[in-house]
């Protein structure tokens, strides 16, 4: 097993060093002079020619990324055109608020969703069946910014029972991860019904049950265990989109992280925020499907036996 | 697999080949055709599709674009709906109504270019990929896994702030996005009906790669595309609204959605249909592609048919 | 098998719920820090009693709609992280709210010849570390702003600092600049400690980490891109100017709706930049109120005259007339502004109402647009900083579609509209402007022919001589009536020639809650703090 891990790990290295790449090459298309966005519109011609030179701004776009990647392994992603600070310092400052949005998301999600498409199954073509999947379909079709403002509008200018934005308590993390978790939670809820309903049509489920052994505890102990594979991988590739989302959602919310600092960085061309934002939503996303693939090796016994 | 492969005595007639691929298609769109029927859902979606489809053709019937769609009218400012305007007015007076079928237009004109586009450029790098194997997949699939490291939404976001928004590079930059998952469904589907019949048989017949990616391979892929497609276009809608939502999209006064609804927030106290309506068309619209979607993978996906 | 698949599962279900506690951790760790400097001054007794005799009111909370970016007074220009490092530092001359120039670090400032100005500086004015300030803090953070490139052009007149003794300098200025006293009082000229800035950057740490000044608040901490605080300074040196209350806290809260609903709410005590959309329900709301005052914004539209379009003079003319402010403000301001048409805000020094005043009149646009020759119309691309800007964008665009012409928006962010307005690769641009208390800080900029496509805020590009003429004299001279003689020709002038097109000024406001009082509001928005009380 520590040899799939660690081949895992491994794997992960030129991944990301290729994603950094792609998204190097992106950002070098920005037009405008960083130097003149660090200097000020007031700058001299010849102080923006020393910054360039200091800078390495010159430099062809190889030596550039090279310099990039080795500043990324020694922890630095540069400085802030705008605050002239550490660009992983202003990251860090706001990760802790994204991933308490992410992870409050998909906590959500797994909550609701697991158990309503448990009960799909089982009940299949019930009314608590059909209700349920038409109301998956809906979450899926919603855009988590739009869903955000109907919830501020009805939970917050209307009903006042909840914060419309900010963070710091428990009252306000439950309008943003609801926004959030809601589409992942219809795509969850979607692919436990499924593989569940694949699990109960199965021989040896048929056969426990023929024996006398009642539904539920069929479930819990049989199918249970098998319908978590397609459910950790999709909750696995959801978390992406809900990273993605999270830009969003965190402007639309106020919440102050990661995703709302690289949209404001977008926006004032703060060019080595962007890219250090992105980045580092791209190694988190990459590592929770490193995470996801060693629960699944652990699950699944077909790797296990391959490392074993 | 070689890719020179030797001239063999057993051949087929072109004849025998047309009549081989004529059989194949009928068929193919025949049980499509009969799986959908059977799914509610998708006949619902298809409905939906085309009222839409319909809707943003004849928009400028409808509404005319310079007169109505975009010129304010002072007077008539933040009107809540009423006959004369069923949906309301914006802040400058234009009747939302007319804005969210132009913006209709808009939607369908950004998906069906941009999945164009991804299904194009995946499509060819994933079937000559798959098709060819060896060193070439391995390199062109590790570009695509790289790719698909990164969430959809972040990389469309990449592109369009570092080339600027407008609805070109809006267009381009969700086509970007999805084309590795173009790439990696063709290649699995060439990966598993390679090696079948049909295709020894074309090879046998001494046609070029070329001829075959495109005449027998990428024909055959029709099925996982479509549904891939329908799929994507949905994505497509949400990305694209998204990213307008945020100002790095189409830029004013065209009527996109997301567009509409970023106006529309700083009036949600008061004029909340001006975040409601845009949303509602967004959804309706993204459902029915989902919809069409699952219906589709239903009627073509032969695993999950019982 | 079993319990291992169970405990991987229970693994990442824990990491995940420990993720988000660790996350609710953070905040909980971070903020005792405010709340226990914050609690014993509104929620004990005893402390409550203390603030009576002190007369001290509790901390202020102010909301503000961007982040600071740094709390060095040299390394910015901007009015957000303004609005607290105006209140950690001091400058040598202060502008009061009477618009006169007044000794605070500096007691007298005397021209000693054409180029030589003598300061005296205030005596025992003490830094937040406890130093007392000399004529060597003075002269280092005026050179450190020297090599600024945020904030250096402004001391650009000043060629040498001298010391004379402890508390005197000689500044020697290129010539009798009209500019200097205003430069002095810049927010961004403050005085910084010499010795603990020189020790604090030579060990490699950033001064806005720890910033020390000698203003009538010091630092207590800042979270970036959440709130930032300061507290009282026991020791401040001008007794007029001290704080009445014991500390300020400014939060960034960037999304508009956000901001007023934290008023609404009494999250925050006041808000800076109120926005247009909500000044209804807010003064409809009796736990609130706003406060207006005439701003030196400028609302603006720079047709680019050196350009293939609008070099064009009457062609300039004619879109003039299409300009129709009053949908504009009511569009994009819901009507809180005043049409201008001087290149100037209306509040600012230096304006005046223009001679000629064009109008909205499309009938006459068509007819000039004949004159011009362009009868059939043209097409032209407006570049527009901010999604704001872009309601009033589209106003122009459905007017000018009337007498066909066709008007490309193009919105962009603040540097790549530098880069193309200031590189003159435009057609028009527009922005908004906020004048400062020295005219010159504006026509310069705006007018100056050496500017033109140097990347800076020269985006009408004027390539003819009489407004750079007029500006020089405006400078040359001292009594205010005079050089406003020249500004009123330079606004004459500029409307007459539709050099820029400027479309209103904005309303300034700021909404308090309704016990809080005795904010000293600028319309250059560089407004006081420190007499903000809080009743309770």
């Amino acid at each position: 097993m520590h040899r799939y891990i660690l081949k895992r790990l491994v794997q992960l290295i030129p991944v990301i060093l290729g994603v950094v790449l792609i998204i190097f090459l992106i950002m070098d298309l920005t037009p405008g002079d960083p130097a003149r966005m660090v200097l000020g519109n007031m700058a001299s011609e010849e102080a923006i020619a020393a910054f360039r030179e200091e800078q390495g701004l010159n430099d062809p776009l190889p030596i550039r990324y090279l310099r990039y990647v080795f500043d990324m392994l020694r922890g630095s992603l540069g400085t802030s055109y705008r605050s002239s600070r550490p660009v992983i310092d202003e990251l860090l400052a706001r990760f802790p608020a994204t991933m308490q949005l992410a992870s409050a998301s998909i906590i959500f999600a797994l909550v609701i969703s697991v158990p309503i498409g448990i009960v799909s199954a089982l009940k299949q073509n019930s009314l608590f069946d059909t209700v349920g999947m038409v109301a998956a379909l809906l979450g899926i079709a919603m855009p988590a910014f739009w869903l955000g403002l109907i919830l501020i509008i009805s939970f917050s200018l209307k009903l006042d029972w909840l914060p419309s934005s900010g963070s710091g308590s428990f009252k306000h993390l439950i309008l943003p991860a609801v926004a959030n978790g809601v589409s992942c939670a219809a795509n969850i809820a979607r692919i436990t019904r499924s593989s569940m309903l694949e699990i109960i049509r199965q021989d040896y489920i048929r056969t426990a049950k023929s024996k006398g052994i009642g539904k539920m505890k069929v479930v819990l102990k049989h199918a249970m265990g098998n319908c978590w594979i397609p459910v950790i991988t999709v909750a696995g590739l959801q978390f992406g989109t809900m990273l993605g989302g999270t830009v969003i959602i965190e402007n639309v919310f106020a919440w102050n992280g990661v995703g709302d600092f690289l949209l404001k960085s977008i926006s004032a061309k703060d060019t080595p925020c962007v890219l250090g934002g992105i980045v580092m939503f791209t190694v988190v996303f990459s590592v929770v499907n490193l995470l996801v693939d060693i629960v699944y090796a652990f699950i699944d016994p077909r790797i296990k036996a391959q490392y074993q | 697999m070689k890719k020179e492969s030797k001239k063999n005595d057993f051949q087929l007639s072109p004849e025998e080949m047309e009549i081989l691929k004529k059989y194949k298609k009928r068929s193919f769109l025949a049980e499509t055709w009969r799986g959908l029927r059977k799914n509610k859902g998708a006949v619902i979606g298809l409905i939906i599709i085309a009222l839409i489809a319909f809707v943003a053709i004849f928009a400028d019937l409808l509404y005319d674009y310079e007169e109505v769609v975009i010129m304010p009218d002072y007077s008539a400012t933040l009107m809540s709906p009423s006959l004369e305007h069923p949906l309301g007015t914006d802040e400058f007076g234009r009747d939302v109504l007319a804005r969210i079928v132009h913006g209709a237009r808009l939607s369908m004109e950004i998906a069906l270019l941009s999945t164009a586009f991804s299904l194009s450029v995946g499509g060819i790098i994933g079937a000559y990929s798959g098709y060819l194997g060896g060193k070439f997949d391995a390199i062109v699939m590790r570009i695509m896994d790289i790719f698909l490291a990164i969430p959809n939404m972040l990389l469309a976001l990449a592109i369009v702030a570092a080339l600027g928004p407008n609805l070109f590079n809006l267009i381009l930059a969700i086509a970007i996005s999805d084309v590795p998952r173009f790439a990696r469904i063709l290649r699995s589907t060439v990966l598993s009906i390679k090696d079948s019949e049909y295709i020894e048989a074309s090879k046998a017949a001494g046609a070029r790669t070329t001829t075959i990616v495109f005449r027998e391979i990428i024909p055959n892929c029709i099925a996982p595309i479509i549904v891939q497609a329908s799929i994507v276009m949905a994505a497509a809608i949400i990305i694209a609204a998204s990213l307008s939502f945020i100002g790095l999209g189409v830029q004013p006064p065209a009527p996109e959605w997301g567009a509409m609804l970023s106006s529309g927030r700083s009036y949600m106290r008061e004029y909340n249909y001006l975040v409601l309506f845009p949303g509602l068309a967004i959804v309706i619209t993204v459902l029915a592609f989902n919809l069409l979607g699952d219906g589709l993978r239903d009627a073509l996906d032969p695993r999950l048919k019982r | 098998m079993k319990h291992l698949k169970k405990f991987m599962l229970l693994v990442l279900a824990a990491a995940l719920v420990l993720s988000t506690f660790a996350a609710c951790g953070g905040d909980v760790q971070e903020k005792p820090q405010p709340s226990t400097s914050q609690e014993p001054s509104t929620g004990t007794e005893s402390t409550g009693t203390e603030t009576e005799t002190t007369g001290l009111s509790r901390i202020v909370v102010i909301a503000q709609n961007n982040d600071l970016t740094t709390l060095d007074p040299h390394q910015h220009n901007d009015l957000i992280s303004g609005n607290v490092t105006r209140m950690l530092y001091d400058t040598l001359i202060r502008l009061n709210d009477k618009n006169e120039y007044v000794p605070c670090l500096a007691q007298s400032w005397e021209y000693l010849d054409k180029n030589t100005v003598e300061l005296k500086l205030t005596p025992d004015v003490q830094f937040h570390d406890g130093h007392v300030m000399t004529s060597e803090d003075v002269k280092y953070s005026l050179e450190r702003q020297k090599a600024s490139s945020f904030c250096g052009y402004l001391l650009d007149m000043i060629t040498a600092i001298e010391i004379v003794d402890e508390l005197t300098l000689k500044l020697t200025v290129v010539d009798e600049s009209a500019a200097l006293l205003s430069s002095l009082a810049h927010q961004c000229s403050s005085i910084l400690p010499k010795e603990y800035t020189e020790k604090l950057e030579g060990e490699g740490k950033a001064f806005s980490d720890a910033p020390c000044g000698t203003g009538p608040y010091k630092f207590d901490y800042w979270n970036i891109g959440d709130e930032c605080q300061i507290v009282r300074f026991e020791n401040y040196f001008d007794e007029a100017y001290a704080a009445k209350n014991e500390g300020l806290k400014f939060r960034y809260i960037a999304e508009d709706n956000s901001r007023v609903i934290a008023l609404e709410t009494g999250e925050v005590d006041m808000i800076l930049r109120v926005p247009s959309t909500s000044v209804a329900s807010l003064e409809g709301n009796s736990d609130v109120k706003v406060l207006r005052f005439e701003s030196c914004d400028l609302n603006y539209i720079s047709p680019n005259c050196s350009g293939p379009l609008f070099s064009n003079e009457k062609l300039r003319q004619a879109i003039a007339h299409c300009i129709d402010r009053d949908a504009m403000i009511q569009v994009q301001c819901n009507g809180n502004a005043v049409p201008n048409f001087a290149p100037i805000g209306i509040a600012a020094i230096g304006y005046s109402e223009p001679a000629t005043k064009r109008e909205y009149d499309l009938e006459k646009a068509k007819q000039l647009l004949v004159e011009a020759g362009y009868p059939d119309g043209f097409e032209f691309t407006l570049s527009v900083w901010g999604d704001l800007n872009a309601k009033s964008a589209q106003v122009l665009q459905a007017a000018c579609q009337q007498i066909g012409v066709k008007v490309n928006i193009e919105i962009l962010d603040n540097s790549s509209m530098v880069d193309k307005c200031g590189g003159a690769k435009h057609d028009a641009g527009m922005d908004n402007w906020t004048a400062n208390s020295e005219p010159d800080n504006t026509y310069r900029p705006w007018f100056s022919r050496e500017l033109i496509g140097a990347g800076g805020y020269n985006w009408s590009c004027y390539p003819g001589e009489e407004i750079e003429a007029l500006m020089e004299k405006a400078l040359s001279v001292t009594d205010p009536a005079e050089r406003q003689s020249y500004y009123t020709q330079i606004n004459d002038f500029v409307a007459e020639h539709a050099v820029v097109w400027p479309l209103f000024s904005a309303q300034g406001m700021v909404a308090t809650r309704s016990n809080v009082d005795g904010i000293q509001l600028y319309p250059t928005m560089m407004h006081l703090f420190q007499f903000v009380t809080v009743a309770e």
